[in-house]
């Protein structure tokens, strides 16, 4: 049976359509200034008035930005930490959620309080700092790594999506004559996908965007830099040159630098991988949900 | 049951594999942390040999001076420029004169915060330019060393530089904690600028005259406006100011006080006495509140004036069409350079000194024998030769020191033309044309202090061979000009704008530098708040009677805010900042 179409369907479809275009174009409109003013001649971008389109072409930005001969080095550093990082992290917060998972874990209680605790209570910048400098990781790759691999609230999501899936599907596991290792990465991590991918997302960009631990942990190691430092670096060193030569008169070529427009552009520079990784992840948010491995 | 049992005990296994991966993790780094322990536990018996070699230094060289120790020494200085490097010609005859290498310990992002991790986790370096409330924490914290022996007996150099100011280094307990340079400048330095601002083409239609005062300055604006009422196709502003956030500070207050010729003290005026009064509130600001609701009633003052923040200001005066404005040189930013590039370099402004009346005499012009703020350097107890960088730091203050690090190397840099250094005109090229130059012939240190780096004397300062100590003299500032603005300068028969400028005098300090009484917190913000909704309407009063009217109600609103307290708060401080300073000045 067809339902005719009321008035309150249009209504909500239109109301939906529009609502949500909207959004989207809040979203994307910083963006689409940011690239504008990244890719206008900065000293005309003083002038203001940039929105939607640059003014006047050029890529003097981001030929000043990819002009650290650093920053290739510290890429490739920034994406082994991010993959590095994110396979551990989405692993050992399998493993864990779904050890807090089972019912029959006879410390589930007072494990899940002790990790939730983690997510209010914490040791703070400078006791986190004498931690991990008496644990030796100072300058060293697995700062990066070890200290946020498992994240509290991680875990608490993957265990809530463990918990709701059917008891029948982990006793067959059992019956099969699966142990516990197999039980997770045969059968739970694979009917889990959403899950994985959403966690997956978060400690992967969390990888991705952090630069603090370098800043804290790995100042005095060039080579262990990541590229949301070096690109720091250029920041801080764009607002120093413009402040030398802004006194001077001769306007020539790089004297044409506005640390305005290289933060723009810094942003753009940063959040493009991203971006772009993003549309691979997402067919997982759809596709597992409706999936079902038990019949009932 | 027995197989629930297996079950939990492989939930507990799955869990204590975890943990132990962790632990393994930890521990095959352990070798690497070693280093890093070992590494912070060996400074304090390095600083025990340090002042012992220091003693012995003492006990076995009669002379005051002992012979310099020139044996190859590093040392790590924390820095926040990404670009500063050893691998110079100065730095290397530096290392040549002294033994020493500085190693730089780069910092980037927040400094204050690595500061205070550096000092809980003790892995600060050698030597760090710190602010005066790091100082402070690193001392109470004993991570760094008194410097007054050393510099009695390895620094004859920096007690001639500072001269009778020497004991203006110690602190209250009678310790030098820090050095930082000392201003030696009799006159104002030739790239220094004057703050009110009017455009190259306004003078030039007026026939260059000369502006003195605000009233001068509101004709010409008005007549040009009148023959351009758009330039570029957009309105012609007459004069504008912003006063959207902090900006109002520096928009409303301070030009009360350069037009007053008084010197800057914030949003405080010292009268003689030592009585301090709120600036804002003074005759002087009635005065200038005044000149701005002319410009207003006669649409010469920006219609945004009250909305506008720093960008908008610089974006307008970069369009080039205001006339005039007071925007120091910080305000102004880069939009001069925009203006020039763009092919306007008429748009671009003159800079000079605006008086409320012909009969001010400026005493603007000030600074403060020691610097404070920034760059004050420390040694800390992680350096295991102090003495040697007390010999370094006095090379630098030398003035054998103070010609290498600033003018750099004879022949290649700098010539000496009758007697006289004059600099090369292909590092004057260099220096314009790169950026990064500086830092290539290592003429770019580590911060010390206001003046600049490598415990600089100030331009126009002079050394011991009656010379500058800087290359940054009137002719290295001219060549940055271009042909427009030498142009409107030779009309007024001036070669720099800082000849527009008073001569130097020197003061104690400044009110602003000096941390606020805690119980004025809740007055400033009352009082601050009232003056933000006041001067709007002031500025908008339609004719004098409804201007006297709003100015009374703003100095009201803003006198029940505990105005006398307020002021009286600070006059307290400033009275017992200056005994300090003339106790301190007289001490031994």
């Amino acid at each position: 049976m067809i339902r005719q179409r009321s008035f309150g369907d249009l209504a909500f479809a239109f109301l939906n359509t529009f609502g949500l275009a909207l959004l989207g174009f809040i979203t994307l409109f910083p963006f689409i200034h940011l690239l504008a003013i990244s890719l206008n001649e900065p000293l005309d971008m003083i002038k203001g008035g940039i929105t939607w389109l640059p003014r006047k072409l050029s890529w003097f930005n981001y030929s000043y930005v990819f002009d650290n001969k650093n920053l290739f080095m510290a890429a490739f550093v920034s994406i082994a930490r991010t993959v590095v990082g994110t396979f551990l992290g989405v692993v050992c917060t399998a493993m864990i959620a779904y050890a807090l998972s089972r019912r029959e874990f006879i410390f589930r209680k007072p494990f899940n309080f002790y990790f939730v605790l983690t997510l209010y209570v914490n040791g703070g910048l400078i006791p986190g700092y004498l931690l991990i400098k008496n644990i030796g990781l100072m300058n060293n790759f697995w700062v990066y790594i070890l200290p946020i691999l498992v994240s509290a609230y991680n875990v608490m999501i993957m265990r809530s999506y463990f918990e709701q899936l059917p008891e029948g599907v982990v006793e067959s596991a059992k019956i099969d004559g699966a142990n516990d290792f197999q039980t997770l990465f045969r059968i739970i991590i694979p009917i889990s996908m959403p899950v994985i991918a959403t966690v997956t997302l978060f400690i992967g960009v969390q990888h991705w965007n952090s630069w603090f631990d370098n800043y804290l942990y790995t100042s005095r190691s060039q080579s262990l830099s990541l590229m949301q430092y070096e690109l720091m670096k250029v920041l801080l060193q764009s607002v120093n040159q413009s402040a030398v030569t802004a006194g001077s008169s001769a306007a020539n070529d790089v004297a044409r630098l506005s640390p305005q427009s290289i933060r723009a552009a810094l942003t753009i520079v940063v959040t493009l991988p991203i971006l772009i990784v993003y549309p691979f992840l997402q067919k997982y948010f759809v596709k597992g949900i409706t999936m079902s491995a038990m019949k009932e | 049951m027995k197989a629930k049992h297996t079950k939990r005990r492989l939930a507990l296994l799955s869990l204590t594999c975890m943990t132990a991966l962790v632990f393994t993790g930890c521990a095959s780094n352990n070798n690497n942390g070693g280093n890093t322990a070992d590494n912070a536990n060996t400074p304090p018996a390095a600083t025990n040999d340090g002042s012992k070699a220091a003693n012995e230094g003492t006990a076995n060289e009669g002379n005051k001076e002992p012979a310099a120790d020139t044996s190859p020494v590093t040392f790590t200085i924390s820095t926040s420029d990404n670009k500063l490097n050893w691998d110079n010609p100065v730095s290397q005859k530096l290392t040549e004169k002294t033994g020493a290498t500085l190693k730089y310990d780069l910092i980037v992002g927040d400094e204050k915060q690595k500061w205070d991790i550096w000092l809980a986790g003790g892995d600060y370096p050698d030597i760090m330019p710190l602010d005066p409330e790091h100082v402070k924490k690193y001392k109470d914290a004993g991570a760094i060393i008194p410097l007054n022996d050393l510099i009695e007996k390895y620094g004859p150099h920096i007690k001639e530089k500072y001269g009778d100011m020497y004991n203006l280094l110690k602190s209250d307990d009678g310790n030098i904690d820090s050095i930082s340079s000392v201003l030696l400048n009799k006159e104002a330095s030739p790239d220094a600028v004057p703050n009110f601002i009017v455009q190259y083409d306004v003078l030039k239609e007026a026939g260059y005259p000369t502006i003195k005062t605000l009233d001068q300055l509101y004709g010409i604006i008005a007549d040009y406006v009148q023959k351009h009422p758009k330039i570029d196709g957009k309105d012609t502003i007459g004069y504008t100011a912003a006063m959207a956030d902090w900006i109002m500070d520096a928009q409303f207050n301070n030009p009360i006080t350069f037009a007053a010729g008084q010197p800057d003290h914030g949003n405080f005026r010292i009268d003689g006495d030592g009585k301090v009064s709120y600036n804002p509130l003074t005759d002087d600001a009635k005065t200038y509140d005044k000149f701005l609701n002319k410009m207003y009633s006669n649409g010469l003052l920006d219609k945004e004036t009250f909305s506008l923040n720093m960008d908008g200001m610089r974006a307008k005066m970069a369009q080039g069409r205001v006339l005039a404005a007071f925007a120091p040189a910080w305000i102004l930013g880069d939009t001069e350079k925009s203006l020039r590039a763009a092919g306007k370099p008429e748009r671009a402004y003159a800079h000079i000194p605006i008086y409320f009346n012909e009969s001010i005499v400026d005493h603007n012009n000030t600074i403060t024998p020691i610097g404070t703020g920034t760059g004050q350097w420390v040694i800390t107890k992680n350096a295991k030769n102090p003495e040697r960088i007390i010999q370094f730091i006095d090379y630098l203050f030398s003035d054998e020191g103070q010609i290498l690090t600033h003018w750099g190397i004879e022949g290649k840099d700098y010539t000496v033309v009758d007697g006289k250094r004059v600099e090369n005109p292909e590092k004057i090229k260099n220096t314009a044309s790169d950026p990064d130059y500086m830092y290539k012939t290592g003429l770019k240190g580590p911060s010390s202090g206001p003046a600049g780096e490598w415990f600089s004397l100030g331009n126009g300062a002079k050394l011991g061979d009656g010379d500058y100590a800087t290359p940054t003299t009137k002719d290295s500032v001219v060549t940055g000009y271009d042909d427009m603005t030498k142009e409107v300068l030779a009309k007024y028969g001036k070669t720099v704008w800082a000849d527009f400028l008073p001569p130097v005098e020197k003061v104690p300090g400044y009110l602003w530098q000096l941390t606020p009484p805690e119980s004025t917190k809740v007055q400033q913000q009352k009082i601050s708040d009232d003056w933000r909704k006041g001067i709007p309407k002031l500025i908008m009063s339609k004719g004098d009677a409804e201007f006297d009217k709003n100015w009374d109600n703003m100095k009201n609103a803003i006198t029940k805010d505990g105005l006398v307290e307020y002021e009286g708060a600070f006059t307290q401080l400033w009275a017992d900042f200056n005994a300090k300073y003339q106790a301190q000045l007289g001490s031994n």
